[in-house]
């Protein structure tokens, strides 16, 4: 008797609590949904990026956003100018309204920056510098001093809400959806706010699924779950065919950089690199067009450099890059010293040349199997590499690249900020505050280079600097050794078109059509 | 005083001895036995199903499976020895202290034991690595951690009461060498219900580390794993359901020799109070 | 029974704590740095300035005791935290994911009883027969696989056969049954056989034939004699299984996209989120004591033999 009671009890329990779980795979009709990745949101203040990065569901809006050239362009200020060392006036949008009415107004700006803006170190706004010139107008400081700080307001997380909702549960934005509905690692919905001053999205609702497995979000477009799927992982890639009925693979310009960034400064047995020979031998020795047919289905290209020409004004010319040339490669290796055994293999005074190589950046999977393929090439000039495979982000800084326990460290990565300086200064000058980078530093004459981009007041003028920096970084000190460029993917039931970017942060899914 | 007499066949020992030992075997020659390179990429052949050159098929790399399995076998059952081994000999040396360390040894380590055994194994062992890195070393470490107080549980009872029978205290009295006592009087006790209970933390032991190691925490790539495997085979469970024989049936073995030996074991031993499963 | 409850008690209180200052411990000798992890992700340079000021916030820069101190005196207020990676309390990321895996963990144990029992009696019925030993087979078995390996033909066979939105990702009771069974399988067949075991025995026990002598039907010995004598300890299997589905779960709703416990820590775990990872194994490990002090003390309310005698056996 004991026991049927105990299962009655348990069938009422467990419904009554299947019942506090809602169901959510069932959306409104004309609901466009889309399959993001893990729910990486962070509500705590300083850190807040809810609706705004990864995915950015379009509830708030920066100043500027970057455009085709990866140059800030009005958006929520309306003009600018930079009036000298690092103080601006800037010009706000006007009717520009807030989802719940309010006016976006100096006043509503200055509160809003103090928030959201002043609390992003990369960005450098001196909060007590914000002033109230007229309704429609601020005037604010760099504490830096910076020409660039407008720049780098194109990043997501300089979005602007409200500042009243401190718990951040309903981010209240000047965007062109209002958020609806957000239960963590679940879902987050959006619907379209009437008053945008940009107009009507087409789409009127939207609902950003978090689906943390690749393949999951892969195989929910399939069964169409979702209709888009924005977060792209390269080994998805490897599952989809190449005219494949159910999936439709949309890609931008080449934006990321697949390279190897050398150590300059590692400590015995790491030290091998330090060889500008050795480095450049190595360079000369990849057959990149044999990577961009093998890797992200044929939709990379051979890269010159770590930016692409088309950024920033940037351009074709510099820097050279390397083609491939063997005989050259040997001929290097040869001076350096480094004399081939009778296995093919090369060494000196009894020290073979091992290389370990770092796979990868942000993971092994995103660049397999590009380590076995250099590996093989290496070994074709006498170069023995010992692989590395790291899937955990944490255990690649924290065992290899913030200690330098390596030579070759892969990455696959991108600059998604419109400063033109970014990049490179972050990961190319010897005072970088990432601390991993300091192993890449080629030394004074790149950093004088994009000190100078840095302070420099005119856009041509930093563009210039940054152009020659880029150029000394990889033609003269081979300080990384790119690879491939490749592009952003975004994913697509068929019949679905939406307007490609570089940076999936910055396409708005709610302008999607959605076809037959 | 220990009587032998012909005992009764016992199929599940022997059979779990046999695959025991062919699976050893296997994990030492493992080099020699695969048909393939078990790290060779081939991106033309990917995700093949079984056939005569591919008996298990290939990967999402294109590697081949059975390969890729006969070379995990060191890995997943030498680690899972290791980790085993780990949590045996810790939980031994507590259960020593215990019994032989009078009342407060005996109090301490059963208060040790009843905090650590309060927490889920796995959930001990996850917390570990997630905290340590995921790597092959945490992952043994992990799972010593979390095992060990089960084990010390039932050695700790175990030794107990084998230290306590007449006789045993009739040896200490007459003056017995203690060393000579353990191996002349206590282990020939503990022994078989020992052996019962290694068997089964030898076969919980190879499902957890696999279990790490399919949840991304175990040994990194690309050394196969056989949970490994399984984590790479997920993705492609619906249209490339071949992916799950290799690993599955090795673990499956594996987990079953150990669990036939303890079962065969058990019989022999007769013993009640070890109805755990 | 009053004085059993209050030794309970103090022995479950005491437990908790200790086992609070393992999942403290665990954490505070963590290599690694969650707070330059965190800004890293978040793209900020990790210059000593945000260091410190992160550090400061998650409370990383005293000594130990004090760590320990702070950390007790904020538990006791059910303050878990804020998670590095969310920046939401902890405790709310507890309550959101908690009824997930307890919903998991309830229709489990409730399949795990059905399951040993009926396996279990039906075997005693006939306790030389085939179908004991093809339930010994089966157990063996069904002990050898790996739950998750189990879960993955699973959910390939179910993709294949409904489609794979349908298996994974159901928010419904239904969506529950067969994760459920899965990790049901091998503890019910297990218990099974132990119910087995102990219903051929007590059968041959002499309050048993007693009862058949004065013509009582099966129904009542099995639930009044058999029954009352073996419930205590089948009671206290059944809530040791609570352990392993806990860690079970986290396989499954890994492999089910259920967004309970073990989802959560398995993010922690990728994000270094040390407070969410601390309160994991801390909810977890109460979770279980409180289980098995429930069962202990159930299954002494059940046996009257029980409970005149000692809490330490």
């Amino acid at each position: 008797m004991k026991r049927r009671t105990f299962l009655k009890a348990g069938l009422v329990a467990s419904s009554a609590a299947a019942n506090c779980v809602r169901t959510d795979r069932e959306a409104p009709k004309g609901t466009l949904r889309v399959g993001a990745g893990s729910d990486r949101y962070n509500t705590a203040p300083g850190r807040f990026t809810l609706t705004t990065s990864r995915p950015n569901a379009h509830v708030g809006e920066p100043p500027a956003r970057p455009n085709n050239r990866f140059e800030a362009r009005p958006w929520l200020f309306e003009s600018w100018t930079h009036e000298g060392e690092g103080a601006y006036v800037a010009h706000l949008r006007p009717g520009v309204l807030f989802h719940d009415g309010t006016a976006f107004t100096a006043d509503t700006f200055i509160t809003s920056a103090r928030q959201f803006i002043a609390t992003r170190d990369f960005i450098g706004l001196d909060p007590a510098s914000l002033r109230r010139v007229d309704d429609g107008s601020v005037r604010f400081r760099s504490k830096t001093g910076s020409a660039l700080m407008v720049d780098n307001m194109t990043h997501p997380s300089a979005c602007l809400f409200l500042p009243r909702d401190q718990a951040g549960r309903k981010p209240i934005g000047t965007g062109p959806y209002r958020m609806v509905r957000y239960e963590p690692q679940r879902v987050l919905e959006v619907e379209r706010f009437d008053g945008y001053w940009g107009g009507q999205s087409k789409q009127p609702r939207v609902m950003y699924r978090f689906l943390a497995d690749p393949q999951t979000r892969l195989l929910a477009l399939r069964a169409s779950e979702v209709d888009i799927v924005s977060d792209v992982v390269p080994e998805m890639l490897l599952s989809i065919e190449k005219n494949d009925p159910g999936v439709t693979v949309l890609r931008s310009r080449p934006i990321r950089y697949a390279a190897l960034f050398c150590n300059l400064h590692g400590a015995p047995p790491f030290h091998t690199l330090r060889d500008l020979r050795v480095r450049r031998a190595l360079a000369l020795a990849i057959d990149r067009e044999a990577l961009a047919r093998v890797m992200y289905m044929g939709q990379a290209v051979p890269a010159r450099g770590v930016l692409p020409g088309w950024m920033f004004n940037l351009g074709d010319e510099f820097p050279r890059g390397f083609g491939m040339d063997t005989a050259q490669a040997t001929r290097l290796l040869d001076d350096a010293g480094w004399t081939r055994g009778a296995d093919g293999m090369r060494a000196r005074d009894g020290q073979r040349l091992r290389l370990r190589m770092v796979s990868a950046f942000p993971n092994a999977s995103s660049v397999k199997p590009m380590p076995e393929m250099l590996a093989q090439m290496f070994s074709t000039i006498g170069v023995a590499t010992e692989i590395v495979e790291v899937e955990d982000e944490q255990v690649y800084y924290s065992a290899y690249a913030d200690r330098g326990q390596a030579d070759l460290f892969l990455e696959l990565a991108g600059n998604a900020n419109a400063d033109p300086t970014f990049l490179l200064y972050n990961a190319f000058h010897t005072a970088t505050p990432w601390p991993s980078y300091r192993f890449h530093a080629p030394g004074a004459e790149v950093d004088a280079r994009l000190d100078a981009a840095r302070h420099g007041t005119v856009r041509e003028e930093i563009v210039a600097h940054v152009r020659e920096a880029h150029r000394l970084i990889v033609d003269k000190h081979v300080a990384v050794v790119p690879l491939l460029s490749v592009p952003a993917f975004v994913l697509t039931r068929p019949g679905v078109a939406i307007n490609m970017f570089e940076n999936v942060d910055w396409i708005d899914f709610g302008d999607a059509t959605i076809g037959a | 005083m220990i009587k032998t007499q012909a005992l009764p066949p016992n199929p599940s020992l022997i059979w779990g001895l046999r695959l025991a030992a062919l699976l050893l075997l296997v994990a030492l020659l493992s080099p020699s036995l695969t048909p393939h390179d078990a790290y060779a990429i081939n991106l033309d052949r990917r995700l093949e199903a079984p056939s005569f050159e591919y008996p298990f098929g290939t990967d999402r790399l294109g590697r081949c499976v059975l390969s890729r399995t006969v070379l995990g076998t060191r890995a997943s059952l030498g680690l899972a020895l290791l980790a085993s081994a780990g949590a045996t000999v810790a939980a031994l040396a507590l259960s020593v202290v215990a019994v032989f360390g009078g009342r407060s040894g005996d109090r301490a380590v059963r208060l040790l034991i009843d905090v650590f055994i309060s927490f889920p194994s796995l959930v001990l062992a996850l917390a570990f690595v997630g905290i340590a890195g995921p790597s092959a070393f945490a992952a043994v470490t992990a799972i010593v951690w979390a095992w060990w107080p089960s084990e010390a549980r039932v050695m700790r009872s175990l030794l107990d009461s084998a230290r306590h029978r007449n006789f045993v205290d009739a040896a200490f009295l007459a003056g017995v060498h203690p060393v000579r006592v353990v191996v002349r009087h206590i282990l020939p006790q503990v022994g078989p219900a020992l052996a019962v209970r290694t068997s089964l933390e030898m076969s919980s032991v190879i499902v957890a580390l696999s279990t790490l190691s399919f949840l991304g925490l175990g040994l990194q790539p690309p050394h196969p794993e056989w949970g490994t495997m399984l984590n790479e085979a997920w993705p492609f469970v619906g249209t490339a359901p071949h992916l799950l024989f290799g690993p599955g049936l090795a673990l499956i073995a594996s987990v079953l020799a150990f669990n036939l030996i303890a079962e065969g074991l058990r019989v022999r031993v007769d013993s009640r109070q070890l109805q755990e499963w | 029974m009053r004085g059993r409850l209050g030794r309970r008690l103090l022995w479950t209180l005491t437990t908790i704590a200790l086992m609070s200052m393992v999942a403290f411990l665990l954490v505070a000798i963590a290599p690694g740095d969650p707070v330059v992890a965190e800004l890293r992700f978040m793209g900020v340079p990790a210059t000593p300035n945000t260091v410190e000021a992160l550090r400061r916030e998650f409370d990383l820069d005293a000594p130990l005791p004090v760590r320990y101190a702070r950390w007790i005196v904020r538990l006791s207020r059910l303050d878990l935290g804020e998670s590095i990676a969310s920046g939401r309390p902890v405790a709310a990321e507890l309550a959101r994911a908690l009824p997930w895996t307890l919903q998991l963990a309830f229709v489990s144990l409730v399949m795990i009883v059905a399951l040993s029992l009926s396996t279990g009696l039906a075997a005693a019925l006939h306790p030389y027969g085939r179908l004991t030993t093809f339930l010994r087979g089966l157990t063996i078995m069904a002990i050898s696989i790996p739950v998750y390996w189990l879960a993955l033909a699973a959910v390939g066979l179910g993709a294949v056969v409904l489609g794979w939105s349908t298996v994974v990702s159901d928010a419904s009771l239904g969506g529950l049954l067969l994760p459920a069974f899965i990790l049901s399988l091998a503890p019910g067949l297990a218990i099974g056989r132990v119910v087995r075991q102990r219903v051929i025995d007590e059968r041959l026990e002499d309050h048993v034939r007693l009862a058949v002598a004065l013509g009582r039907s099966p129904a009542q010995i099995l639930i009044q004699d058999v029954g009352v004598v073996i419930g205590p300890s089948l009671v206290t299997m059944w809530a040791t299984t609570f352990g392993y589905l806990l860690g079970g779960a986290v396989v499954v709703e890994r492999i089910f996209d259920r967004p309970g416990l073990g989802n959560l820590a398995l993010h922690a775990i990728a994000a270094r989120d040390y407070p969410v990872l601390q309160a994991y194994l801390l909810c977890a490990g109460v979770a279980f004591v409180l289980v098995n002090a429930a069962a202990d003390l159930l299954s002494a309310w059940l046996d009257p033999r029980l409970r005149r005698s000692r809490v330490d056996d």
